[in-house]
């Protein structure tokens, strides 16, 4: 059975057990498209509370500890309640004072690498979250979101449509290839491959107009 | 005014340019090449196992 990749169900399927058995194969969709943006959520997470360079190692834990939490499901995204993006920086803030709190050694780590803290960043002034999930992404943030959500798109219609036809439009399209070389290459008329980017074309614009996705694109 | 994807997130039958259409899946794939970049990273392939190793430590539900 194949799954639509909307935002919502991809983060859907991150709760479905088989006989109690995590759908590994969800996380991992899951992750392959939203790396980019959690990457930034976190990082944005880190530098309110005054880190300006999180050490990788530190990051990747923390990026971890957050796909994580949305596979335990323990805090489901509801998407009547606002964006998943928002959502996902309240989390993001979590995890990062989690971190911070966890460990001190990790804070001990970023100050010996000659990284400035304010007076106040320390894990307990951590426990008081302030930010509102509402706050302005800035502009790294904002094109993250945007390239997962284009990307989780093109995976949705990848799902809904054969693969010959997707690879078509995929060369006419997004490679650039002229439709009589892609027609010479798959040894298919013409038409055939008009036909083929035209109903890949719409299916995109068609489901990039529903709401989930578009409330998602917007700001 | 808004720009391709702007109109397409709005309304899929919104009719675009030449040049808007060009523009829009000119944006989609360099999206995609994004995304897939850093799939194919060092960084995304540690995460993924770091995931898997928490993961499988869940206490069973």
């Amino acid at each position: 059975m194949s799954f639509p990749n909307t935002p919502v169900t991809l983060l859907a399927r991150l709760e479905e057990r088989e006989n109690g058995v995590p759908n590994q194969q969800a996380w991992e969709s899951f992750f392959d498209l939203y790396h980019g943006a959690i990457r930034m959520t976190v990082k944005g997470a880190f530098l309110e509370c005054g880190w300006h360079t999180t050490p990788e190692d530190v990051l990747e834990d923390t990026i971890s500890d957050v796909v994580v939490s949305f596979y335990k499901g323990g805090q489901s995204f509801d998407p009547e309640k606002g964006k998943f993006r928002n959502y996902l920086r309240q989390l993001a803030r979590w995890r990062v004072r989690d971190q911070l709190a966890k460990s001190l050694a990790t804070a001990e780590k970023v100050l010996k690498q000659g990284i400035s803290l304010p007076d106040d960043d320390h894990p307990s002034a951590l426990t008081s979250n302030t930010a509102s999930p509402d706050e302005v992404l800035n502009g790294r943030d904002i094109q993250e979101y945007r390239d997962t959500l284009l990307a989780t798109l093109l995976e949705d219609v990848r799902q809904r449509v054969g693969p010959q036809t997707f690879a078509i439009f995929e060369l006419c399209k997004l490679q650039g290839q002229t439709p009589d070389e892609v027609a010479a290459f798959f040894k298919v008329k013409r038409n055939a491959v008009d036909n083929a980017v035209y109903r890949v074309t719409r299916k995109l614009k068609e489901l990039a107009a529903q709401p989930e996705y578009r409330k998602e694109y917007f700001e | 005014m808004k720009t391709a994807w702007e109109k397409i997130f709005t309304a899929h039958d919104a009719p675009l340019s030449a040049e808007e259409d060009q523009k829009a899946f000119r944006e989609l794939a360099e999206a995609s090449d994004r995304v897939e970049k850093l799939q194919s990273s060092p960084q995304h392939r540690r995460i993924r196992d770091l995931i898997a190793r928490k993961i499988r430590e869940l206490p069973e539900k």
